[in-house]
């Protein structure tokens, strides 16, 4: 009885246990590592398709037909043009809540509701920020398709 | 020999009592964590991350971003991957719209995709994309003459990163 209680006693005395500290010490420096390298912004695209053909080539019938809204965004005045529209302006609000704008493009979308296409027309110092936000509004009143005038044009 | 059970007794009580920190759970968390993270790391490979220095305008838009080449535009630079190719400055200074050095480094990337495609026997999947990651404050003349080389080069789609959501 004595000699096995011993035994018993031997096998408790050899009990394996996995040392997790190094383990443990590795994932701490990876993990801070990792989440400093890391991305927390949800990036997207705006997809731009660009002509690929001679940009002097004439018209095609396609585009003679086409509305050919224009927005223009100038220093202070936005202009928002079209064929049978009457050329429009308002005032830039330069706060990001641009109702004139809306009102104008709200206007054109209402008269011609098949037109699905804008052009932007911008002036050589405007800021990018701002041609993003026209993109914006332009898709939020159903104008889906984008396109960037040069400044040329202007 | 009863002193010395004794002594085996206080010594098995003391070792009982010492306090061990319990670090399993510690270590699922930890494990769960970095997963996620290595995950997060990996399907985010593609052209997400604009370079330092660059705050990409923000937008409402819900377009994801594609696998292509990147072509990033700083204050000071216009770089090609992380590569800087031409200032900013001297890109302004000129007269024409065509990037000389933008579009010889567009070509150069373009030969390395067809080499990596052919080897890998996707050339039917390669298409001429280019996204450019922009800086918020950067002037409409400068996206210009960058996009303008692109198109010159045969790269006609052509995507704008942002910041979405805001």
């Amino acid at each position: 009885m004595a000699r096995r209680r011993r035994k018993q006693r031997g096998l408790e005395s050899f009990e394996v246990t996995v040392d997790l500290m190094p383990l443990m010490s590795m994932f701490i420096s990876i993990i801070p590592m990792l989440l400093l390298s890391a991305v927390f912004l949800e990036l997207g695209a705006i997809k731009m398709q660009l002509p690929s053909g001679d940009p002097n080539a004439p018209l095609t019938a396609v585009e003679k037909e086409s509305l050919g809204l224009t927005i223009y965004i100038l220093d202070d005045v936005f202009a928002v043009e079209g064929r049978g529209l009457p050329r429009q302006a308002a005032a830039r609000a330069h706060d990001g809540v641009e109702e004139g704008l809306m009102t104008m493009l709200g206007q054109a979308v209402a008269t011609h509701p098949e037109n699905k296409d804008v052009i932007i027309g911008s002036g050589p110092e405007v800021r990018y920020q701002d041609i993003i936000q026209v993109m914006d509004l332009a898709r939020k009143v159903g104008l889906e398709s984008v396109s960037l005038l040069g400044t040329g044009a202007i | 020999m009863p002193g010395v059970r004794r002594n085996r007794r206080v010594r098995k009580t003391i070792r009982a009592q010492r306090g061990s920190v319990m670090i399993t759970s510690m270590m699922d968390i930890l494990t769960t964590l970095l997963f996620f993270l290595l995950k997060s790391f990996v399907s985010d490979a593609g052209p997400s991350t604009p370079p330092p220095g660059v705050m990409l305008p923000n937008s409402t838009t819900e377009g994801q971003v594609e696998n292509s080449i990147v072509i990033a535009v700083s204050h000071e630079s216009i770089l090609l991957g992380e590569k800087p190719i031409v200032k900013v400055s001297d890109a302004l200074a000129r007269d024409g719209i065509y990037l000389e050095e933008l579009g010889g480094s567009l070509d150069g990337a373009w030969a390395q995709m067809e080499e990596l495609a052919k080897r890998a026997g996707r050339q039917d999947e390669l298409t001429a994309k280019v996204t450019i990651q922009g800086d918020r404050d950067m002037e409409f003349r400068v996206l210009q003459k960058v996009m303008y080389t692109c198109n010159q080069r045969g790269f006609d789609e052509i995507s704008l990163a942002v910041v979405q959501g805001s």
